[in-house]
């Protein structure tokens, strides 16, 4: 057991340094620096933030001593993106940057080396204002510390458009800003998409965006949507479930501060990391919803063969080879690209097929494109051409449908070797019609079954027989029985108490029921086996020999274990009887001999009952 | 007591007669007896029929009996017919009776083939817990997986039956009893999964070409995107006409009734 939970630990952490060396390799090392605010007050500080994007962990940079800035290490804060399995993360260390003097700062750019690869940030400055030229302008407090939760941690929802016709793309942004807040474990965007298509989003971008003089990191999620039905909806609002990371400081006795503490920037940079605890809290944040106004393709002008394609598209055609035998096969590649919506984009129709033996369209479809293979064999030379193929398509910007053709493209077709198959509709086996056309398709196919093999009622099911049932349910009850009186035989054999407690109870109940047939028969014979009963029934009741018992001999034991009085009286009474009896010492009745059978078994049930 | 003996005789004998006679006339009816209808069926298959040769067959499956062969001759005659996606739908069906099969296997990977469709259909996209657990027993139908599982069973419970009587210390049986109980969690596992497959999931196969899949049972829907003859679906439910399915890759659409038949 406990090489298996070493072996487990083993493989978790081999797994945990695999994905760690895996999202590192893969990941791009890019390192960014960026500041809150470019323009500050002396008496104010900046936040300085070194951004290591697609790691997961990054030593603190020392960013070393620039001349009029105070700049001191605050901590770092992690952004991890968990989607579909696949991680995507950044770590910022964040600097205080207290300026000393006015003027234009210049920080970085920052190189650092770390486990051999070169790290170099960007530049960026910072003005450092006098007190007044500054405030003027901005609020008199710091924006932030007047901030809600909402106003640095929300999310936005955006569409490109707000009409559009039905199948066509609708770019949707969906935003998560982060004001130096931890938040971790965020969770793909989701919103209710009724009226429109299944929403895919791709790999978020990250970066920095500034807003209201603040600089917020912003994961921005993006997909194409399309309205499926003409109508009025509303889209969202979009969620975003994540994990906002806050710092929870455990309370310390002030004694210990103020015997211990005596240097505050020592205070600050030790205790207060070794006495601040990280808590994760699940948030859900909800952008605002919008309104979509989804109108239906006109119909006026639409090609008979429409299938429903919206875009703006090009069309190539090609066909390959363009010499074959009969019974050969020619491919034709259909290449649509453009920008629109490839998911309506349908085979473009040749005019006519006849005379080709026509496959399935095997369809592939990329970001910006749609590729079309159809295989077609020409049935006899009589073939000179592949018939003209139309694309049609709905332009939502020039609102109109537009199609492109191509052909018919000359095709060379000599005759074949072997007759070529050919295509036949045929109905399901009840309705099948017997059709001109059948002829033999195959080449490979194996030939029929000769014997029909084993028949069986359809849809029979050996599982629900109630023979199956009974051979599921019956053993493990027979096994229960089998083991309570395996249980009781070996308890019989290892418990002599336990034994003779049974022996009594099936003496009891076998002596009294011959005794009631004997009732009419002689005393003494009848009495005999009363005498014979109580010594059997009391010796293995109370495990004593039986031979030689009497009441006298029992009278003792009984009485120390607190036998009724009156059950003794009936015992010593039958004892005597038994004794008259076979002796020939009195004349007893029929009368007598009930009484006595009787006050037998009110014997025996009182020491039933008092199992002690 | 003599005479009305002597007619519950009589009557005893006149009844067997009765059902002898019928059964005699009804072994006599060719129609009736599924094996001639299927050699009648060969005939007209060798004699390259194959509409008659289905129309017997048809007939077997109307008496209310069933075999593997049968529905691999079916299978066969439709892609005779160029009927590609009736002959995988027939084929899959002999598959779940005479899953060994090897010519089964070999002219459902043709018609596989011919349709552009993989021969696994959703067996491709099972995760490889699933597939371990099948592997061992995919050669065997439901009924077979059903007694195997039956056999493990009672063995164990002879197992556990043989610890009661002999009072021999668990510890000396204990491989013994870990080996049992592996294998009938492993083809138990093996059964469900099979059940679940085959009788909880409705599986289907398009049947005629050019299979639209719309978005909302209705013919102007949109059309969300196409299926090949012979693709395999899940049907999940039926609606007046239409039903709802699933792709092998997940996406769920509306067809037409007759475009889709369930194996």
């Amino acid at each position: 057991m406990i090489m298996l939970k070493y072996l487990r630990i083993h493989i978790l952490c081999l797994l945990m340094i695999c994905l760690s060396f895996g999202l590192a390799l893969g990941a791009d090392a890019k390192f960014e620096a960026s500041l809150d605010r470019d323009r500050i007050a002396l008496g104010e500080t900046a936040q300085l933030g070194l951004t290591f994007y697609g790691v997961q962990s990054m030593p603190a940079l020392d960013v070393g001593s620039i001349d009029g800035l105070e700049v001191r290490y605050i901590g770092p804060s992690t952004m991890m993106t968990v989607i579909n399995g696949r991680m995507a993360s950044s770590v910022t260390h964040r600097y205080s940057v207290l300026p000393l003097k006015t003027g234009r700062f210049q920080l970085g750019p920052f190189a650092f080396t770390y486990k051999g690869t070169n790290y170099t940030s960007n530049m960026i400055n910072l003005e450092v204002a006098e007190e007044k030229a500054v405030k003027e302008p901005v609020k008199e407090e710091p924006i932030t510390e007047k901030m809600n939760l909402e106003d640095r941690l929300f999310v936005t929802l955006q569409a490109v458009k707000t009409t559009a016709y039905v199948n066509e793309l609708i770019p949707v942004t969906v935003k998560l800003y982060v004001n130096r807040l931890n938040v971790s474990d965020i969770q793909l965007p989701a919103f209710s998409q009724e009226g429109f298509s299944k929403v895919e989003f791709k790999e978020p971008k990250q970066y920095k965006e500034e807003m209201n003089g603040l600089v917020y990191d912003v994961l921005e999620f993006s997909t194409n949507i399309f309205g499926t039905r003409p109508g009025d909806y509303r889209l969202g609002p979009a969620k975003i479930k994540a994990n906002l990371v806050v710092r929870k400081s455990v309370p310390r006795s002030s004694a210990m501060q103020d015997d211990f503490l005596g240097d505050d920037h020592f205070r600050d940079s030790f205790f207060e990391d070794f006495y601040t605890r990280y808590e994760k809290h699940p948030i859900e944040l909800k952008s605002q919803d919008m309104q979509l106004l989804i109108s239906p393709l006109p119909q006026e002008g639409q090609p008979k063969d429409f299938s429903g394609a919206v875009g703006d598209y090009q069309f190539i055609f090609d066909v390959n080879p363009r010499k074959v035998k009969a019974g050969d096969p020619v491919t034709l590649r259909m290449d649509i690209h453009g920008t629109g919506n490839f998911n309506t984009v349908l085979p473009p129709k040749l005019d006519n097929t006849d005379g080709f033996k026509v496959y399935e369209t095997q369809a592939k479809t990329e970001e910006r494109g749609k590729t079309f293979t159809q295989v077609m064999i020409p049935e006899s030379e009589k073939i000179t051409q592949i018939p003209k193929i139309t694309f049609n398509y709905f332009d939502p910007v020039k609102k109109e449908y537009k199609n492109i053709s191509h052909g018919p493209i000359p095709l060379s077709v000599e005759k074949g070797n072997e007759e070529a198959p050919s295509q036949v509709v045929a109905s399901p086996v009840s309705q099948v019609k017997p059709s001109p056309q059948t002829e033999e398709l195959a080449r490979d196919i194996i030939y029929i079954k000769e014997a029909p093999g084993r028949w069986r009622v359809q849809n029979r099911r050996i599982y629900r027989n109630r023979v199956f049932y009974a051979l599921v349910g019956l053993p493990p009850i027979l096994l229960l029985l089998l083991y309570i009186i395996q249980g009781r035989k070996n308890r019989m054999r290892r418990d002599a108490r336990y034994a003779g407690r049974v022996t009594a109870l099936r003496i009891a109940r076998t002596g009294v029921k011959g005794l009631r047939h004997k009732l009419g028969s002689d005393p003494a014979v009848f009495y005999e086996n009363i005498f014979q009963i109580l010594q059997d029934y009391l010796g293995n009741r109370f495990n004593i020999p039986t031979a030689g018992i009497t009441y006298d001999a029992v009278a003792g034991l009984l009485a120390s274990r607190n036998v009724d009085r009156d059950i003794l009286r009936k015992l010593q009474n039958l004892f005597d009887t038994c004794d008259k009896a076979r002796y020939g010492f009195s004349q007893i009745d029929q009368h007598k001999m009930k009484d006595d059978l009787k006050e037998l078994e009110e014997a025996m049930k009182y020491f039933e009952r008092n199992k002690g | 007591m003599k005479r009305s003996y002597r007619i519950g005789v009589y009557a005893f004998i006149a009844i067997s007669l009765a059902i002898i006679a019928g059964n005699v006339s009804l072994a006599s009816d060719g129609q009736k007896d599924p094996n001639q209808l299927f050699f009648a069926a060969n005939v007209y298959y060798e004699q390259r029929d194959y509409v008659k040769a289905l129309q017997n067959y048809d007939a077997i499956l109307g008496l209310g009996v069933e075999s593997g062969n049968l529905y691999y001759n079916i299978g066969n005659a439709f892609l005779k017919l160029g009927k590609i996606g009736y002959a995988i739908l027939y084929y899959d069906k002999a598959e779940r009776l005479i899953p060994r099969d090897g010519d089964l296997k070999s002219n459902l990977s043709f018609a596989a083939s011919l349709a552009g469709v993989s021969a696994d259909g959703h067996k491709e996209t099972e995760n490889r817990v699933v597939r371990i657990i099948r592997k061992p027993f995919s050669e065997l139908n439901l009924n077979a997986l059903a007694i195997s599982c039956l056999a493990f069973y009672l063995i164990l419970i002879f197992i556990f039956a043989a610890l009661i009587i002999t009072s021999i210390e668990l510890k000396r049986w204990s491989i013994i009893i870990y080996i049992s109980s592996a294998l009938f969690a492993f083809n138990l596992g093996a059964f469900a999964l099979r059940y679940y497959d085959e009788v909880i999931l409705r599986h289907g196969i398009v049947v005629k070409k050019n299979c639209e899949c719309k978005y909302e049972p209705i013919d102007k829907s949109m059309t969300y995107y196409t299926l090949p003859e012979g693709s395999e679906i899940l049907v999940l439910k039926t609606r007046s006409g239409w039903r709802q399915i699933k792709s092998i890759d997940g996406k769920v659409a509306w067809v037409g009734e007759d475009y889709v038949e369930e194996i």
